[in-house]
């Protein structure tokens, strides 16, 4: 939707926003302070900061699928755990650091093209249960294969390391990998969705009766955004284990699978800012409420969670974007053109 | 390869950015490299302790299944420091005395969360040491950032014999006996009856599990006592009715259940003895508490169990005029969360004491110091909550602190010590 002008500093603000060289600096300048951060912070917010970004990419596959594609997961663990275990065990066996890569991302495409081409001929529900499966099978199967996971006690990795040239500590040299792969991966993801695909993954999410009677082939579709969603899931846990250096059954409990989706629902769907504010509010929220009352992190993330679901459904992101227009939205009734949505006057009132 | 529509669609969108991506993502990296002198340096003194206090540290699980041994764990260590801050603090051997700060951040037994707990503990909180997290994922993860930081992690409350590795991990150390040497501490006593004997076991399919086994193998070897019957369960399993059947049918003289979870360690040797199997039962010292396993259980009527431990128990009637185990019930009053798990909470209390004593002989304001106080603890004073027989000392570079298991056997009312036991 294009805005019409509007007098006032609200008209230049929209103006500026909309304009292309605008959206260039802010990105650049975003781009520039996020590299800047690991310089000046400690360690432990470099971590943190490291697993947002993995989380968020492992978010922006399930988006893909459920958001876009409009089929409910519930196995992305398991995806994140085969790459954090890809990873584990090529670090384990001191590979080159794109070698394991590679392999997180291979596994988990055909993991994906395997679970998925029998799996999309199931909807709704029914689907859903299908991809619970897969944590629930992932966790005994890893302590079966003690050889290749370490069992129950997992892998103790030394991951990547800063070279000497670069004067960095390793967990900044980390945290700048993790956010240059994760930059990349949300550059592909805009580039899929932004075009023909995105368009069939959306009609349908809308009907698929309709999508099909177009013409769109909407089982392979499907089987695209579930190894698009498997894939990310890997990258999301490789990075997630070059930050963290450890692997074991006990971070990859269902209940991860579950608070992937909870993140996303709470970022919001179908938004890239959506899955970044949902992996920073599933990592750091423990954190500041932990501060508070230790092992009361839970409860408050719950409340928290709650809150978000009844004060903005459409997720935190959505919250930002209607607060944003709302902002560049005159108050008075004579731009009428300019208005909002009802709900959105409503609730500014 | 045959690419059906979307799959070529998604290939070539996919790459439309490519080229600039990785030239975004190349200069970005370029941009942080020209950056790097600003890398932050260590300082020069080590961080967590002033001339009055003296900061420490912990992850536990207080969420999820573990939650009450965690908290278990946290509260009886908070009983012993607020008793030693209440006398002033802990005198060190620089001659300074300092109130012990403790903080604690829960994990969920999720390693991944220890690993930030330690992170937020040694660069954010700046503590002097990490003390007693819970758990072997949890230390192993632990392990290696602390050795690579050269930060004192110590006392860890897992058994597992990798953390009392001086060689590979000089700044970890364990405190309780590992698992192997319970094992072999019911192994040489059965050994030691010198008669054929038979027995089945029952483990965690874990390295925990493992380890018992190993013990018991060690114990009998060269003896007449035979394993015939191995059997396993997992974690997150909720019965293990049909192991007990199938080592049932060996008729074993003995059943070893090295069960480390409470409700399957009650259901294992309930359904035992429905099946008419009335072996000696031995149990791991983790899951054989009088309060929270064999009157939850309402096993106390069976004259059939033997455990091996190394401290004495403040809820076993045989040792409430000890003054030790009188101290510490009246010093947890203040911290009821301990009672919740009474053996974790008093393996806890000994494991604070330990800290306090390694601090007192610590000779200056240093990690390394502390260190080397740690490798030298040696005596019966600095713990009074273990068994007598059991010793502490911590300069084997190969072993954890204690040392000894006492073999018991449940007469009704108290764990009886046995002759013939480990040391």
């Amino acid at each position: 939707m294009t805005r019409v002008a509007q007098e006032g500093w609200r008209g230049g603000l929209a103006k500026l926003t909309a304009r292309r060289t605008t959206r260039w600096v802010l990105g650049a300048v975003a781009a520039a302070v996020l590299v800047a951060i690991p310089f000046n912070a400690s360690p432990y917010t470099n971590l943190q900061l490291a697993l947002v970004i993995a989380l968020a990419v492992s978010l922006r596959g399930m988006d893909v699928l459920t958001g876009h594609a409009g089929q409910v997961t519930l196995g992305q663990s398991a995806f994140f755990g085969i790459g954090a275990y890809s990873g584990g065990y090529g670090f384990a066996h001191g590979w080159p650091a794109p070698l394991s890569f590679l392999l997180a991302v291979v596994l988990c495409v055909i993991a994906g093209v395997i679970v998925a081409i029998p799996a999309v001929r199931l909807r709704g529900f029914a689907f859903g249960v299908i991809t619970l499966a897969l944590p629930v099978v992932m966790a005994p199967l890893a302590i079966r294969l003690d050889w290749l996971t370490g069992g129950p006690v997992g892998l103790a990795v030394t991951t990547v390391q800063a070279p000497a040239w670069s004067g960095l500590a390793d967990d900044q040299w980390q945290y700048l990998l993790v956010l240059a792969v994760g930059a990349v991966m949300f550059l592909l993801a805009h580039n899929l969705l932004a075009g023909r695909v995105g368009r069939a993954l959306t009609l349908i999410r809308t009907s698929e009766i309709a999508a099909s009677s177009v013409g769109i082939p909407v089982q392979r579709y499907k089987v695209l955004a579930f190894t698009v969603a498997a894939a990310y899931g890997g990258v999301g846990g490789w990075l997630y284990l070059t930050a963290v250096h450890y692997i074991g059954v006990d971070s990859l409990a269902l209940t991860l699978s579950i608070s992937m989706l909870v993140a996303l629902v709470v970022g919001g769907v179908r938004s890239p800012l959506g899955c970044v504010i949902g992996a920073a509010f599933y990592i750091l929220v423990p954190n500041i409420t932990d501060k508070a009352t230790p092992g009361r992190s839970a409860l408050f993330f719950g409340v928290a969670l709650l809150i978000v679901l009844f004060v903005v459904p459409s997720g935190l992101s959505g919250a930002l974007r209607a607060g944003w227009s709302r902002l560049l939205a005159s108050p008075r009734p004579a731009t009428p053109a300019a208005a909002p949505p009802s709900a959105e006057q409503h609730a500014s009132a | 390869m045959f690419l059906p529509t979307p799959w070529s669609d998604a290939l070539r969108l996919f790459t439309r950015n490519l080229a600039l991506a990785a030239g975004t993502a190349s200069l970005l990296l370029l941009a942080a490299c020209g950056r790097g002198s600003d890398a932050t340096g260590s300082a020069g003194t080590d961080p967590g302790i002033t001339d009055t206090t003296v900061k420490i540290g912990t992850s536990q699980p207080l969420s999820g299944p573990l939650a009450a041994i965690g908290e278990a764990t946290v509260a009886a260590a908070q009983a012993y420091f607020a008793h030693v801050n209440a006398q002033g603090g802990v005198k060190m051997a620089d001659g300074k005395t300092r109130k012990i700060e403790y903080l604690y951040y829960d994990d969920a037994y999720d390693p991944a969360k220890s690993v930030q707990n330690y992170q937020r503990l040694v660069h954010q909180d700046e503590v002097f040491a990490v003390f007693h997290p819970l758990g072997t994922g949890p230390n192993q993860a632990i392990m290696a950032r602390a050795n690579a930081d050269k930060v004192p992690h110590l006392f860890t409350h897992a058994g597992g014999a990798q953390f009392s590795d001086r060689a590979k991990n000089p700044w970890t150390i364990g405190w309780g006996p590992t698992p192997d040497s319970e094992g072999e501490a019911y192994g040489k006593y059965l050994a030691a009856q010198n008669k054929p004997i038979t027995v089945a076991v029952l483990r965690q399919n874990d390295d925990l599990g493992q380890g018992y086994l190993n013990g018991l193998e060690q114990g009998i070897a060269g003896s007449q006592v035979e394993i015939v019957k191995i059997a396993t369960y997992g974690r997150t399993d909720s019965t293990v009715d049909s192991q007990i059947s199938s080592l049932a049918g060996t008729k074993a003289d003995v059943l070893f259940m090295a069960v480390v979870l409470p409700p399957l360690m009650i259901s294992g040797i309930k359904h035992a003895g429905t099946l008419g199997w009335s072996p000696d039962i031995y149990m791991a010292n983790n899951t054989s508490d009088i309060t929270g396993v064999l009157k939850v259980g309402k096993l106390t009527d069976l004259r059939t169990l033997y455990s091996a431990s190394f401290i004495k128990a403040a809820d076993d009637p045989q040792w409430k005029d000890d003054p030790g185990v009188a101290q510490y019930l009246d010093r947890i009053k203040s911290f009821p969360k301990a009672l919740g798990n009474l053996v974790n909470g008093e393996i806890a209390y000994g494991e604070a004491q330990t800290m306090v004593a390694a601090l007192q002989q610590t000779k200056a304001p240093t990690r390394q110091a502390l260190m080397d106080a740690v490798h030298s603890l040696k005596g019966d004073s600095i713990s009074d909550v273990l068994l007598p027989g059991v010793t502490l000392d911590s300069t084997d570079p190969t072993a954890p602190p204690v040392h000894g298991h006492v073999v018991q056997h449940f007469d009704g009312e108290s764990w009886v010590a046995r002759e013939g036991g480990d040391e």
